[in-house]
């Protein structure tokens, strides 16, 4: 794999979906970690210094909720 | 090949004929002969059906002039040398020829215009609806070409009025309408080429004008040696001799006098007295008494009209010239009918001066009434000396209308029109009135020392408010005084050269600002701001002066007018940030004192994060929208503070607003800025930013739906409501302070009444009372969730189901994703606040009738002022309680307890009214008060019925359901 993408989610996020649809149409595989488990509540706020979702990390990155533009120019560019 | 347009050529000189012939071709070919039979059959057709085109049946016909007209455009450019050759064949008239073209609008058009513009057609064409066509579109065309075809147009028309104004006159050929037609074309024409793009429209324009301004003088010249030479001409022409009338014995001319008195005094006067029965010698006396004033002309010419025409002629003439010199008026028409039957050389003579003398004052008098009768005079003998049929008299009117144009306006003579001298493009669009100097170079002048420290120039020029419009503010930068001349008119651009000049300015930018008069004080930097006054058209003209306004003119003409003569001492900065940093400035600059307290109050706003950054200019309007002008920075502050040195005194004096600017200008102004920052829906909808905005620059979400965010970010926030956590008594006295004045507002009958009935009934509710302590907790309101919510779907995200989105989770993220640290919502996101305060119940009968007497809360049980003040007295009568919520024993709201019984089993009830005051308590205190009640068994719930009100009465805000005291009223009824 060229890219390692971690994602932190909820269930019942919205935006999570979106992350989650858009990663999986340009097939792109991704490691999920739901915020429901405290110590991903942790690294959650550790690595994005707040607790809301999705957060993306790829690449050593950190992009903050779903936005297209940085994925691509993260991931696709 | 690239079509070029022809330079101009100006022409060589005014002795060479300007007169063209239109360009036409020779010979015909065959096609071409087709092409003009089809188009003269169209012509036909149109001229046929025009003037049913503009009526308003003109069904069938008006398709037809349509379809003509097309006919004519489709010939196109073929059309157009039909035209030509026809106006010189003589076949078709020269207004049709042009109006047609007009239609054409095409380039051909143009040229055909430009050939025929100077051709004899147009030169000998006794009217101008061919030149006027021509002109209009040539203007509209705007082709440099043109430029030199007009002016050909117009140096022919200035040499035909040289030539007519250079004619030997009384033979009566020189007549006004010969200046007439061609001043009215060169007046035309010279509007035209001020309107053309190339400057040299305006130029050419200019120099026309300076030769028709000769030739005025001559012609003004003319007119002045004219009127003497009428003067010379009519001289002496009439005495009125009273010696020919049989004189009256000293009896009859005391009957005739006193006949005059009674008449001229007499209201009735068309009641005439029967003056022929005095016999002639009454006329030489009516005469008289007109001379003396003691009878109007009107009468006069009532009495004399009895006598025959013959025996009153001298009278009439005598008539005449009196009301030529006093502007009386009296029937000068039916005098001068009368005459006409009678004329002679001497009367003709007689017309004539009547005519000139009434012209010549009205031109001197100030009486706009006797101005308009001497007026009247002159039209009334005109037209009479038209009608006479006598060469020699028609003539001497011609002449008059030569020497007293103006007397001559009307529908009978056209007066000469005045041509303007010509406005530049610029002229017109920087249009006004008044021209100030102000700013460094004034304060430089009057302190007479610091002149190397002015770096600009400031121009300023008014236009007086009546005509401002929102275009009227305007501002522009010159390098240098030279390019202001086709800005400034010939006179104001003279002036301020020679000042600048004087003063040594010469190498110094200008700033020039159009601005409305009132807003040359309100715009001012400083208070009192002085300003010089270099020129104001009002003041140009030859004016007199009363004796208080002689100094100003006189310091005007000396160049000294200055508004606001002297510097104040302390300079106090006009309002704005901008002008606060300009004071800085000067007072630095030119070593005065002045007032820093808003630069200071800014530096404190930045620092307080409170400093409004706007996009647009602040000013007097942008202060009644929210904004501050005091702690705004705007685009003008951000540009006073590009000066150098500026930018170095702000930094040492105002350090943190210093770097803000510094910031502002390196991310290349305001706009840029705050989109880089705050992001672009800032610059779209408020236009302005404070540093605690929330950034919305990295927003993924559109543009429509970052504006829908701001709109739910910035609505209003309900505040906080308060929860009851638990009710302590303290006290079985409520101890309330006793409002002032209480005591005079109650009715003490009433009072003692209510007691006493309250006396005789179930006083349950009365074991409540006491003072509490009631400790609440504060809650942030659900719209403040909702808020945080929307800011995390514009960054794309949601807040996790399983997260407690307290405080600090709450406050981390926010700040991570770019919410100020200072926001006020964040601030509001302050959730279980304990808070404490106490409720008194009182069943005091003060306490209860001061239920809204000097409270904070108004309602209509207000003693004295209330609809429904005896209300209170009832609450006392029937028992009821009051409960007050009171922090540092101060009230804050009430709530009126009434006693009722449950509906089923009869039990003692309490009924809680609605609450007044602050309803931050809505909540909390029917909780308290429920808690306290249930612990002394009184119920609570409903359903439940009270003692009737009265029933116009109906507090609760809950009639219609069970627990008002409707219901009881219908119980009670039933």
């Amino acid at each position: 794999m060229k890219n390692k993408i971690t994602i932190y989610t909820d269930q019942y996020s919205y935006f999570c979906e979106k992350t989650r649809e858009w990663l999986q149409k340009h097939h792109f595989e991704y490691e999920e970690k739901d915020v429901k488990l405290p110590q991903n509540t942790e690294e959650l706020f550790k690595i994005s210094e707040q607790y809301a979702v999705p957060v993306i990390i790829a690449d050593d990155k950190v992009i903050l909720g779903y936005n297209e533009e940085k994925l691509k120019e993260i991931l696709l560019d | 090949m690239e079509k070029t347009e022809p330079q101009f050529k100006p022409s060589d000189s005014a002795e060479k004929s300007n007169i063209t012939e239109p360009i036409v071709p020779e010979e015909k070919t065959e096609a071409e002969t087709i092409y003009e039979n089809r188009f003269y059959a169209a012509l036909h057709e149109f001229e046929l059906q025009e003037p049913f085109y503009y009526a308003q049946r003109a069904g069938e016909r008006k398709n037809r002039f349509i379809a003509a007209k097309e006919e004519i455009l489709k010939l196109g450019d073929a059309g157009i040398d039909i035209l030509l050759r026809g106006v010189k064949e003589g076949r078709i008239n020269l207004y049709r020829a042009t109006q047609i073209m007009n239609f054409m609008k095409s380039e051909k058009a143009a040229s055909g215009f430009e050939s025929l513009l100077n051709s004899e057609e147009i030169l000998n064409s006794s009217d101008r609806s061919a030149s006027h066509t021509i002109l209009s579109f040539l203007r509209d065309k705007d082709k440099p070409s043109s430029i030199s075809t007009i002016v050909r147009f117009a140096e022919t028309r200035l040499k035909q009025l040289q030539q007519t104004s250079n004619q030997e006159m009384i033979s009566g050929d020189i007549i006004e309408q010969n200046f007439r037609l061609p001043l009215l074309d060169l007046d035309e024409a010279m509007r035209c080429l001020q309107r053309f793009s190339d400057r040299e429209g305006f130029k050419q324009a200019e120099r026309l004008y300076q030769e028709y301004g000769k030739i005025l003088a001559k012609i003004n010249e003319l007119r002045t040696s004219e009127r003497s030479r009428l003067k010379s001409f009519l001289d002496k022409p009439f005495e009125v001799n009273l010696e020919e009338f049989p004189g009256a014995s000293p009896e009859q001319t005391d009957q005739i006098n006193a006949a005059i008195g009674n008449y001229q005094n007499d209201l009735h006067w068309w009641e005439l007295p029967r003056f022929s029965s005095f016999g002639e010698q009454a006329i030489p006396l009516i005469y008289q008494a007109v001379k003396d004033g003691r009878l109007s002309g009107i009468k006069a010419w009532g009495a004399v009209n009895h006598f025959s025409t013959k025996k009153i002629l001298p009278i009439l003439h005598g008539l005449l010239l009196e009301s030529a010199q006093s502007g009386q008026n009296f029937f000068q028409r039916d005098v001068l009918k009368v005459l006409r039957h009678t004329r002679d050389l001497q009367t003709d003579k007689i017309i004539a001066e009547f005519a000139r003398l009434s012209a010549e004052n009205a031109l001197k008098t100030e009486d706009q009434a006797r101005r308009i009768n001497f007026a009247a005079n002159v039209r009334a003998a005109l037209r009479e000396m038209r009608r006479s049929g006598n060469d020699e008299s028609e003539k001497i009117g011609k002449l008059l209308s030569f020497c007293y144009p103006e007397m001559c306006a009307g529908y009978e003579v056209v007066t000469i029109p005045t041509i303007e001298r010509p406005k530049s493009r610029e002229q017109r669009e920087w249009w006004h009135s008044k021209t100030y100097i102000r700013g460094s170079a004034v304060y430089a002048e009057m302190l007479g020392r610091g002149q190397s420290k002015v770096h600009d120039l400031d121009i300023f020029v008014t236009i007086s408010d009546h005509f401002a419009m929102d275009e009227t503010m305007k501002v522009g930068y010159f390098e240098q005084v030279d390019d202001l001349e086709y800005v400034l008119n010939d006179e104001e651009f003279a002036k301020l050269k020679k000042w600048i000049e004087e003063h040594g300015y010469q190498d110094k930018k200008i700033n020039l600002v159009r601005i409305p008069e009132s807003h040359l004080q309100l715009e001012e930097t400083f208070e009192n701001e002085p300003k010089l006054l270099l020129w104001d058209q009002a003041l140009e003209g030859e004016i007199e002066t009363s004796h208080y306004a002689s100094q100003d003119l006189e310091n005007y003409r000396n160049g000294q007018y200055y508004v606001n003569p002297t510097l104040p001492e302390k300079l106090i900065p006009r309002g704005t940030l901008t002008r606060a940093l300009r004071t800085l400035d000067l007072g630095e600059r030119f070593g005065l004192e002045y007032d820093p307290t808003l630069l200071y109050e800014a530096e404190q706003a930045a620092r307080n994060n409170k400093i409004v950054i706007s996009c647009s200019p602040n000013n007097r309007f942008t202060e009644r929208h929210e904004l501050n002008p005091d702690t705004a920075v705007d685009p003008t502050f951000i540009k006073v503070f590009q000066d150098k040195n500026l930018r170095k005194k702000l930094l040492r004096k105002c350090p943190r607003l210093g770097q803000l600017a510094e910031e502002i200008v390196n991310a290349g102004g305001i706009e840029n800025y705050i989109k880089q920052n705050y992001g672009e829906v800032y610059v779209q909808t408020r236009g302005y930013v404070r540093p605690f905005d929330i950034k919305l620059a990295k927003s993924p979400v559109s543009l429509e739906r970052q504006k829908q965010f701001i709109e739910e970010w910035y609505a209003e926030l309900s505040p906080k409501d308060f929860y009851l956590d638990g009710v302590v008594k303290l006290t079985d006295t409520p101890d309330l302070p006793k409002p002032e004045g209480i005591e005079e507002a109650i009715d003490k009958e009433k009072l003692q009444q209510s007691i006493e009935t309250r006396q005789g009934i179930n006083r349950f509710l009365e074991k409540a009372v006491g003072r509490y302590v009631l400790s609440l907790e504060s809650r942030d309101p659900a719209e403040l969730k909702r808020k945080i919510e929307s800011f995390l779907t514009v960054m794309n995200l949601d807040w996790p189901t399983n997260i407690e989105m307290d405080k600090t989770k709450v406050s981390q993220t926010l700040i991570k994703l770019g919410v100020h640290p200072r926001n006020p919502i964040l601030a509001q996101f302050d959730s279980k606040k304990r808070h404490e305060v106490e409720l008194a119940i009182s069943a005091d009968p003060n306490d209860i009738l001061g239920a809204s007497f000097d409270k904070p809360w108004h309602s209509c049980v207000e003693l004295g002022e209330g609809c429904n003040e005896q209300s209170v007295y009832e609450d006392v009568a029937k028992a009821s309680v009051i409960a007050y919520i009171l922090e540092n024993n101060q009230f804050i709201a009430r709530k009126m307890i009434r006693a009722g019984f449950t509906v089923d089993k009869f039990e003692p009830a309490a009924a809680i009214e609605r609450l007044y005051g602050d309803y931050r308590y809505e909540k909390a205190m029917p909780d308290a008060l429920i808690d306290i009640f249930k612990k002394l068994g009184i119920k609570t719930e409903t359903p439940m019925m009270t003692y009737p009100l009265n029933v116009a009465y109906v507090d609760s805000g809950r009639k219609g359901t069970e627990r008002g005291n409707y219901i009881y009223y219908d119980i009670y009824n039933d």
